[in-house]
């Protein structure tokens, strides 16, 4: 016998193809979602956190004369400095030219889905309306992953100029402990790292001395670190730092309710459970966004919903840009021995890098391999 | 003046909706920037293949070897150089007509070049067109070439010959979207 919930849930895949049938009708039925298992956690776009997303229009946009596509130009600070003088001398002249950089557009889409509306009466639970509840996050999956691979170059780009080479040099235990060390400019192994007698991608512990480290790589470019963003993995690491680190007072609250602050060391953070993007091990450390770059949606999430004789087909998509501007703005942390610079010196640099998009959204279960209990067939 | 095959090299000529359009990883993302490849950079209406080892998109033929042929699935590039929906990607994708029939104006052609074994220059509607390396203006890219009868031209045809340049303001037009 089915539960009211079953019966609710067949009732909205029905009525879903109806309204379809009705032409301009994209009224969606609030519906309960329970009765199905979830397979992963979604969340927000982290990228968001760091830099707030501020909405453009076409007229905030230049156009190219070869191509149809919108370019939004930045400005960046100008340079300006003092001298000192004697009373009777002047300073030099200096005309001004300022800077700008382009930040483009891009579009982010979910795949295009289709069913028939037959096969569509077999789903109990109301899968269309989670697929499209899934759109929005598995969007800004994609913000975020083009943002990590952004903020991978921009550090990298800093360590090659910082060490005077134009490939950035290959950071690892190995190197760390050679006699002419890289110099860690805007990417800092950890403590425990460092001293790893064979590089690996063995994730250790982060020590409160390894983000104290990390910050202090932004003063010598007159910047502050204001935020950082870590994985769930590496968040846990905090539960274990002592009493040395925490004090009494946070040792025993963390003890019972774990760790409840948005800040650490005087900087907030953002958590993320996206470690297929974000992989564990790394931290990035930013200033305030207006030292950074831009987020800009040009147009906001967008559904498509069609019915062609029984076939059903829905797609979402958004038109954003980023421009990470300032290079400088941007350090790491690496809590793992081996070299993730782009020798990959260790083989080892997809372990420390996102996932291919193909590969975004894996799944966790494995019913299609049998592998649930008990283990129950029907025929 | 000389041709200018820096941008619009290719127009749709039939509803880009009947054609299935992706988006590609380029092997060498530098090929996309004028700076960083000022004789070699990819204009659209080249024709791509994926690599044999991934699905990232290369040259269908060796533009380093004029007249050489393309030997595998290829695609046309739609897309004009310079585009900031790719270079914006950090995966720097250019789109593709990847799937379905078309038919398409392209000045990415040489209608006088012979390659292959039993190639043939363009000179009929009808007429079978293949992938290989042309030269423009004194660079290399991968374009339309004519091929010979059925039978003795045994490479990979991508399309068939609609309108002739002379007739068409000095596009080939194509039909394609087809392999073998």
């Amino acid at each position: 016998m089915q539960s009211d919930s079953t019966s609710a849930n067949q009732q909205f895949n029905a009525v879903f193809v109806q309204r379809l049938d009705d032409p301009g009708m994209t009224t969606k039925i609030a519906m309960a979602t329970g009765g199905y298992i979830r397979d992963h956690l979604r969340e927000n776009a982290w990228v968001r956190g760091i830099i707030e997303p501020q909405r453009a229009t076409r007229e905030d946009c230049q156009v190219s004369v070869n191509h149809d596509t919108l370019v939004k130009i930045v400005e960046l600070e100008p340079k300006s400095r003092a001298v000192s003088l004697t009373f009777r001398a002047q300073p030099d002249a200096e005309y001004i030219q300022g800077k700008r950089a382009e930040l483009p557009f891009v579009t982010i889409s979910s795949l295009i889905y289709q069913k028939t509306e037959q096969e569509l009466m077999a789903y109990t639970m109301p899968i269309t309306e989670i697929i499209e509840n899934n759109i929005g996050t598995d969007l800004q999956e994609i913000e975020d992953r083009e943002f990590t691979l952004f903020c991978e170059s921009a550090v990298q780009a800093m360590q090659a100029e910082a060490n005077g080479v134009t490939t950035p040099p290959v950071l690892n235990s190995t190197a760390l402990q050679g006699v002419t060390p890289p110099r860690e400019f805007s990417i800092i192994k950890g403590e425990l790292a460092r001293q790893e007698p064979t590089p690996s991608a063995t994730v250790l512990s982060v020590q409160r001395r390894d983000l104290k480290n990390l910050f202090k790589l932004f003063p010598n470019k007159r910047l502050r670190c204001k935020k950082f963003v870590i994985t769930d993995q590496d968040f846990e690491d905090f539960l274990g730092w002592t009493q040395t680190d925490n004090g009494d007072k946070v040792q025993s609250e963390t003890t019972v309710e774990g760790w409840k602050y948005e800040t650490v060391l005087g900087r907030t953070f953002v958590r993320t459970i996206k470690s297929d993007i974000l992989r564990p091990g790394n931290i990035y450390a930013f200033t305030d966004e207006q030292f950074l770059g831009r987020f800009y949606i040009l147009n906001d999430v967008k559904f498509y919903i069609d019915k062609q004789a029984n076939t059903i087909s829905f797609q979402g998509w958004q038109d954003v840009g980023m421009l990470l501007a300032n290079i400088a703005s941007v350090k790491k942390l690496e809590l793992y021995s081996g070299d993730a610079s782009p020798n990959d010196d260790d083989s080892l640099i997809e372990e420390f890098t996102p996932v291919d998009e193909e590969e975004l959204g894996a799944q966790n279960h494995r019913v299609d391999k049998g592998l649930k209990y008990p283990q129950v067939e029907t025929w | 003046m000389a041709e200018n095959y820096d941008s619009q090299n290719i127009q749709l000529k039939s509803e880009p909706m009947s054609v299935t359009r992706r988006a590609f990883s380029v092997a060498n993302p530098d090929l996309l920037l004028r700076s960083a490849s000022p004789s070699t950079y990819l204009v659209d209406g080249e024709w791509l293949s994926f690599q044999t080892t991934n699905r990232k998109l290369v040259r269908a033929s060796d533009v380093t070897t004029p007249d050489a042929v393309g030997a595998r699935m290829s695609f046309p590039m739609w897309g004009e150089t310079g585009r900031t929906d790719t270079l914006g990607l950090s995966g720097r994708k250019v789109p593709v007509l990847y799937l379905g029939s078309f038919v398409l104006d392209t000045k990415m052609f040489s209608a006088s070049v012979v390659a292959g074994a039993n190639g043939a220059a363009i000179t009929a509607i009808g007429q079978r067109v293949k992938v290989a390396t042309i030269t423009l203006n004194g660079r290399n890219f991968s374009g339309l070439v004519g091929m010979g009868a059925v039978g003795t031209d045994n490479d990979l045809a991508v399309g068939y010959v609609e309108e002739l340049p002379t007739n068409n303001g000095g596009y080939l037009r194509i039909r394609g979207g087809l392999f073998g």
